[in-house]
């Protein structure tokens, strides 16, 4: 008799397969959720890891480029793994601020006429091994023919 | 059945701890040699672009503290960021390849002196390196060469090549004040 009595309250205490699946089913969906965060948290960091890849290119291409204004014709090539586009647009500057910086200083200083063109250069790159990605970059430069 | 099941669900959870565990450090490792690689571009880009024509006079003619190789570039130049010692240095930019490494070994400058290589502090910039080259343009023909050895000008640019062991390449130019 005790003993009966004994299983009829052990199986009370436990829990049922039913529960132990449903509580399953909660813990697999509260980690899928998890994991689409972590997933996406991996796919932020390799975008990070390509721009700051794509951004030592752009440096290398402008220090290929810097003090040879015949470079700035060239638009589009490959280097390093990136195959790279750039469109060149001049920017204008307004020197002369109103009023002025400094009370009697004297204006001709701004002259725009004195100064060198620059240009404002949109990089577009795209990794060699996808197309899939295009990363834009803008970086400025003086006329290096002025 | 439902054992069955209850046991398909554990493996499942187990399995996407074991991912999103691996996703991390994978990320992680990726992350920190990013991080990594931009840090020594940025070291060399502001050593190579910065440089000054320093030098020291030998037989009577200037000579600058400048030479390069495929393997090895030498410079001098200022080490502001030196944790107890920043003053001007002998910087050595080099590959190691029985360590697969770019180290640099920096000797404090000491007037007219050469550099005393094996005395010299070493400062591992990249680990994993398979292969490395370093260029040099030529300012008035515009040429690349493997070595620079002409003591009276520097190059007009400076390209760093290399490889990793993960397969990952990368080419790195830096201009140097002459070129701009």
């Amino acid at each position: 008799m005790r003993r009966r009595g004994g299983s009829r309250r052990d199986k009370r205490s436990g829990f049922s397969l039913l529960e132990v699946l449903v509580a399953l089913t909660i813990a697999a969906m509260a980690f899928a959720v998890v994991y689409r965060s972590v997933g996406q948290s991996v796919l932020i960091g390799a975008k990070s890891r390509e721009r700051t890849e794509a951004a030592t290119v752009v440096r290398s291409l402008m220090a290929l480029a810097a003090g040879r204004s015949e470079l700035l014709a060239q638009r589009a090539g490959v280097f390093s793994g990136w195959h790279w586009q750039v469109e060149v647009r001049p920017v204008t500057v307004a020197w002369q601020p109103d009023p002025p910086l400094v009370e009697g200083l004297d204006p001709t200083l701004f002259d725009p006429a004195a100064l060198p063109p620059l240009y404002a250069l949109d990089w577009t790159l795209t990794p060699s091994t996808s197309a899939k990605t295009s990363l834009h970059f803008v970086s400025y430069v003086l006329d290096p023919a002025f | 059945m439902a054992l069955t099941l209850a046991s398909l669900l554990m493996a499942a959870v187990s399995g996407l701890i074991y991912q999103v565990g691996e996703s991390l450090q994978r990320s992680d490792r990726v992350r920190v040699a990013s991080e990594r690689l931009a840090l020594v571009e940025a070291l060399l880009r502001r050593k190579i672009e910065g440089l000054k024509p320093l030098g020291t006079v030998v037989d009577g003619s200037a000579t600058l503290w400048f030479q390069g190789d495929p393997d090895a570039v030498q410079l001098l130049a200022t080490l502001p960021e030196h944790p107890t010692q920043p003053r001007l240095y002998h910087f050595r930019f080099q590959f190691v390849p029985e360590r697969k490494q770019l180290q640099a070994a920096l000797v404090p400058w000491e007037g007219r002196k050469l550099p005393h290589w094996d005395t010299a502090e070493t400062v591992l910039l990249l680990e994993g390196v398979e292969r490395v080259q370093w260029r040099y343009q030529a300012f008035d023909t515009g040429e690349w060469q493997d070595t620079w050895h002409d003591r009276r000008f520097h190059p007009a640019r400076v390209s760093l090549s290399f490889t990793l062991t993960s397969g990952q390449t990368a080419t790195w130019v830096f201009v140097l004040p002459r070129a701009r």
